[in-house]
Order: structure tokens, then C-alpha cells, then sequence
């Protein structure tokens, strides 16, 4: 998840910032305005003003060579903190030294920034709270030497990486106890005969909500004092392609992106832990056309699918929903359970459930809902704000309705939590092709 | 994000803010705009700049700097040409030179900190102010000052490209690959 670092930029350049330039033409203007009226009292306030930009140049900071940067996050659920050290010798310049960490979209600060400063160090901790979850990778800071009267500054080189900060809604790990529909047979594998929960014993894990009690270990049971179920061999595989929609939408480009952002984080978290479960996943993102990674699992998998899944940004070019449904018969067997993950809008022909689904894949439909990054941005009264939401989620509850007779579908709502596609996906009636 | 680490010692920039606005004050009075318009025109551009760089948008930028700049300079060209206006022309300019450095958006600053850059620029308009005291009243008061200030900035350029000369070679941007040693014969 590690992306190539951008180059370092030159060391020992001093730039003059905005504050310079100005001081400088006022300053300018001021000797100007001396000469013009042959008058000494602008000239007297010119000179200082003058002066400063060439004097704060001439103080650059010979001394600090270069700093490498040792950075990683931490953290549950929304709360990220990022810890870091700035490493070099850094000597009475620590102080002068700004470290800009770009904050993503949609984060806030949680807590004040905290530094350490230390004569070979500075230490950093930064507090954000994620309105959403969300993979991101933040690229490395701009680190910058700058005078104390804030008029130039010099870059700080060294080593830096970027950094990967991974947030997945909480309620993920409830799809591990999901069973998926086999369509087809792995390569070499003799399909058992036996109907129901049978086959080799695989092990142990906690009990889902609705266990029927003779799945239950009783002995396992009494020993931990919580239910445990056991679990077959043959529970532990099925298929599913997830089918990511990253076409343009009417919403914009900032809430697109940010929608797209969630959208991969539950993607991603929800193939890597059907992976883990040895569940056969197939992914493929849509924009203009169908990049597909094919149905498979195993590590290597696993590594193919979380980097396209990290690839996949919004495209500019919407390409046709049939498009979309005829290139996943072109590139999967029929029958898979295929959850779709699109954003709703207004314009019928956009949607690809019905497509896909006529083209004999049973659909799920997982919608982000705009509603949460929208709200409040509408320019409406603070008392008007609760009337407004309320409308626009019953438009967008009717118009969703409509799909329901080709598949079920979760209006997605609450970001952290991802219960409702597990509930639908728990229930084997609704995965099957009408 | 934007994150500094705090230096020790620290005001919230108060002090320098009232000496901008005695100084700036002091010059409006001094100055040629009538009795409660010339202090009033200091104090305003000072508070603006003061509230805007504290509350405002784009703190620790320069925008906030400008309502003082240019009270500044509406002070310094209608002041009447006088020894104390000269001085106190100058002494606004340092003030204000303090003021953008104890800026309380860029932890960075302080006005002792800043000393290495506002010190020469202190000096350089003692000197002017001297000469123009000890030539006071005489024709070529301006073109003394005017040669002053640009034989101070040809030095200023002299000692700047000599100390950028002497600057250090960069550290290289990633740790060097060691490589392994050729293995000696056997």
C-alpha cells in the first residue's frame, strides 16, 4: 500500500514566501514615494521593510544538513493518531522547523498537535477523527526551515515515506461467519455429495446470532463460557464478486471522491476478510470500462485484489450500465453472488442492478448514501437543516425501492457499521436469481 | 495540518501589538493628517491587522499584514518632513518589523528570536537618522539617506552571495544502499 515517494526537493534553496514579497513592495514603494516627493519620512519607514526580506535571506540555516522522518498510525474505528520522529541534527533550528502533514478530506482534529523538541529530534503526535471510514495514504509532509519573521524558507530533505492508514467499518468482522454459494468447483475438487452442513471439521469460532443450537459445541461451550459453533471445511468456501462503481455522478467530484473513498474501504475490508476465510473473490471496478481481477483466493489473491481495489479511482467518462453487465458475463461464471457497491443517482439508465442481474447474477445491491457528506452544506437555516434531510431520505428511500424487485439493497447510511449487508448476505433467499 | 514545535518563552504577541500601535499612534499624531484622524488611522490599521492575523482566515499568511502596512504608509506620507517624524517613521517600520515576527500563528517567531534580522535593519536606520540630524535643515538630507540605504543593500547582496557560497553540501535524500563486500579468496 506503500506508493512511490516523490522526489525530494532541492536542499539549500532558499525561497522567499508571500510576506517577503509584500514587505519588499511596500518597502519599495515607500523609497519610491521618498524620491518622488523629495520627502525623508517615507524613506525612513521604507528602510526596515526593505531590508528584512534581504536580511532574512542572508540567515538561512547553514547548519541543518538534512532530517529522515520515522512516522506510523494507530488507532480504532475513526480516531487516528499518527505518531512521528524527526530524526537529524537539527541543532537551534528544531524550533524554526514546520512539519505540514496534508489532512485528509473529511478528518478533523481531534486534539490539538503536540510537539517534543529535542536537540536531535522532534517528536510528533497528531490527533484526527475520520468522519468515514476510508483507505488512505497520506504522501510525506512538507518539512520546511522557515525564518522567525516567517519571510523565507528552506525545504528540509531526508529520508520520508508515505503512509498508509486503513479504516474499515467496525462491524466487519461479523461477515466471517457468512456462507456464500459454491457455482463452481476449484480445480481438481470433487464436489461432496452430502447435502447440508457436513464434511471435515475445521474448527471452532465464536456463535453468529441465529445459530441453530445444534451447530453449537456444547462442550466448547462450557469450557469458555460463551457460545461457540463448530465449523465444517465445507463452510468455508463460496464466491463472490464485488463489482465497485466508480463512474461520475451528479453529486460532484468531492463527494464522489469521498463516496469512493468509503466505498473502497468496505470493499477492501470485506474482501480481505472473505479471503481469510477462503472464500473465492472476484473484483472489478467500472467506470468508463470493466477492469476485473477474476475469481480466485490465496495470498497472492488476496495481494492482486487490495492493490486494484486501491487503484480504482473516479473516472471522468461514464460508461453504459450494459456495458458493465455483459463484460461480468464475459469474465465470470453465472450465479455468482455479486455485490454491487454504486452510489444512487437520479437517472434510471445509471443504475447496473438491473443489467447485471438479467444477465443471471443474484445482486446486492450496497449504496453510499450522500446524505451524511451533504448535510449541512445546502445553505439552509439551521432549523430548515432536520426538515431538508428528512425529505431527501425519503426521495432517496423511494427511489431505491425501485430496485428491490431485482435484488435486495442496504441504503447506506451509518458508514461505520456494516450490518445491514451482512444480514441480506446471511439470508441465502435473497442471493437467488428470480 | 500545519504543525510547529513551540519555542519556550513565548508571549501571545500583546506587547508587540501595543508598541506597533503607541508607535504608529505617536507618528499620526506627529504627522500631517488633522488631530483625531492621524492616531486614529494608526490604531485602526494595527488593530485590523492584530484581530485578522489572530481570528481571521489565513493566519500566518501575509494578507493580514496589509491594513497595517498601508496605515503605515498613509502616515509616513503625510507626515511633514522632521527630525521626530523621521525617527518615528523608523521606529514604526522595527515595530512592525517585531510585530510580524511575534505573529502568534507561527509558533516559530518571537521578537528575540528575530534579532539577527531586525538588528541591522535597527542599525541602518540609526545611521540615516544621524546623518540626517547632524545635516538637519540642509538641502541634501534625502540624497544622504537615499545613498545610505543603497550602500547598505549593495553590502546586504556582498554578505548574502558570499554566505550562500559557503553553505554545506545537502545530505543525500534516502539512506546510502550499503553493498555487499566482494568475498576474498579462498
Amino acid at each position: 500500500m506503500t506508493e512511490p515517494d516523490p522526489p525530494s526537493p532541492p536542499s539549500g534553496s532558499v525561497h522567499w514566501t508571500w510576506r517577503a514579497f509584500l514587505l519588499a513592495a511596500f518597502g519599495g514603494g515607500l523609497i519610491a514615494l521618498a524620491v518622488a516627493f523629495r520627502d525623508a519620512v517615507p524613506l525612513f519607514a521604507g528602510i526596515p521593510l526593505l531590508l528584512a526580506p534581504l536580511l532574512a535571506g542572508s540567515q538561512g540555516s547553514r547548519q541543518l544538513s538534512g532530517a529522515d522522518l520515522d512516522w506510523q498510525a494507530s488507532g480504532l474505528g475513526p480516531e487516528v493518531t499518527i505518531t512521528g520522529v524527526l530524526h537529524g541534527d537539527l541543532g537551534s533550528s528544531a524550533v524554526d522547523i514546520s512539519i505540514d502533514v496534508p489532512r485528509p478530506l473529511g478528518a478533523t482534529d481531534a486534539e490539538p498537535p503536540r510537539f517534543e523538541r529535542e536537540p536531535t529530534a522532534i517528536r510528533f503526535t497528531l490527533h484526527w477523527k475520520l468522519s468515514e471510514p476510508a483507505i488512505l495514504t497520506l504522501p510525506p509532509p512538507r518539512i520546511a526551515w522557515t525564518d522567525p519573521l516567517g519571510l523565507t524558507e528552506r525545504p528540509v530533505v531526508g529520508a520520508r515515506s508515505s503512509l498508509a492508514i486503513e479504516r474499515y467499518p467496525l462491524s466487519l468482522h461479523r461477515l466471517g461467519s457468512i456462507q456464500l454459494a459454491r457455482t463452481t468447483t476449484l480445480p481438481g475438487e470433487i464436489r461432496s455429495r452430502a447435502l447440508g452442513r457436513s464434511g471435515e471439521f475445521f474448527g471452532i469460532r465464536e456463535a453468529a446470532t441465529g445459530e441453530p443450537p445444534r451447530m453449537i459445541n456444547w462442550m466448547a461451550t462450557a469450557r469458555r463460557g460463551r457460545l461457540l459453533t463448530n465449523e465444517y471445511r465445507v463452510d468455508r468456501t463460496g464466491d463472490l464478486i464485488v463489482v465497485l462503481d466508480v463512474r461520475p455522478t451528479s453529486l460532484g467530484p468531492d463527494a464522489d471522491d469521498r463516496l469512493l473513498a468509503v466505498a473502497r474501504a468496505a470493499v477492501h475490508g470485506i474482501a480481505e476478510l472473505l479471503l481469510q476465510e477462503k472464500t473465492r473473490i472476484g473484483f472489478a471496478s467500472f467506470g468508463e470500462f470493466l477492469t476485473t481481477v477474476p475469481l480466485s483466493t490465496g495470498r497472492g489473491h488476496r495481494v492482486r485484489i487490495l492493490r486494484a481495489i486501491a487503484a480504482a479511482r473516479r473516472e471522468d467518462i461514464a460508461g453504459p450500465a450494459m456495458r458493465c453487465a455483459l463484460g461480468l458475463r464475459r469474465f465470470y461464471p453465472r450465479g455468482v453472488t455479486t455485490l454491487v457497491v454504486s452510489t444512487w443517482t437520479e437517472d434510471p439508465s445509471f443504475n447496473l442492478v438491473p443489467y447485471i442481474q438479467r444477465q443471471g447474477f443474484p445482486v446486492v445491491l450496497l449504496s453510499p448514501s450522500p446524505l451524511p457528506i451533504r448535510a449541512g452544506t445546502g445553505g439552509l437555516a439551521p432549523a430548515d437543516e432536520p426538515l431538508a434531510e428528512r425529505l431527501e431520505r425519503l426521495e432517496r428511500k423511494v427511489r431505491l425501492s425501485q430496485l428491490w424487485v431485482h435484488g435486495p439493497v442496504v441504503d447506506w447510511e451509518d458508514f461505520w457499521t456494516l450490518d445491514p449487508i451482512s444480514r441480506i448476505l446471511r439470508r441465502p433467499t435473497y442471493r437467488r436469481v428470480s | 495540518m500545519s504543525g510547529r514545535p513551540p519555542p519556550p518563552g513565548r508571549g501571545g504577541g500583546l506587547a508587540t501589538t501595543v508598541l506597533l500601535g503607541g508607535t504608529a499612534c505617536f507618528l499620526g499624531l506627529l504627522g500631517g493628517l488633522p488631530f483625531p484622524v492621524g492616531p486614529a488611522v494608526g490604531a485602526l490599521g494595527v488593530a485590523a491587522s492584530a484581530i485578522w492575523r489572530t481570528y481571521g482566515r489565513g493566519r500566518g499568511g501575509a494578507v493580514p499584514l496589509v491594513p497595517a502596512l498601508v496605515a503605515l504608509v498613509v502616515l509616513a506620507v503625510t507626515a511633514p518632513v522632521a527630525a521626530s517624524t523621521d525617527l518615528f517613521a523608523g521606529l514604526t517600520g522595527l515595530a512592525f518589523l517585531l510585530w510580524v515576527a511575534d505573529d502568534p500563528g507561527r509558533p516559530a517567531g518571537g521578537g528575540r528570536r528575530a534579532a539577527p534580522t531586525i538588528a541591522p535593519a535597527a542599525l541602518a536606520v540609526g545611521f540615516a537618522w544621524a546623518i540626517t540630524l547632524v545635516l538637519a535643515g540642509q538641502p541634501q538630507e534625502i540624497g544622504l539617506a537615499g545613498g545610505l540605504l543603497a550602500a547598505a543593500l549593495v553590502l546586504l547582496a556582498v554578505l548574502f552571495s558570499s554566505l550562500s557560497r559557503r553553505a554545506p553540501a545537502p545530505a543525500p535524500s534516502a539512506k546510502p544502499v550499503r553493498r555487499a563486500s566482494p568475498r576474498r579468496g579462498m
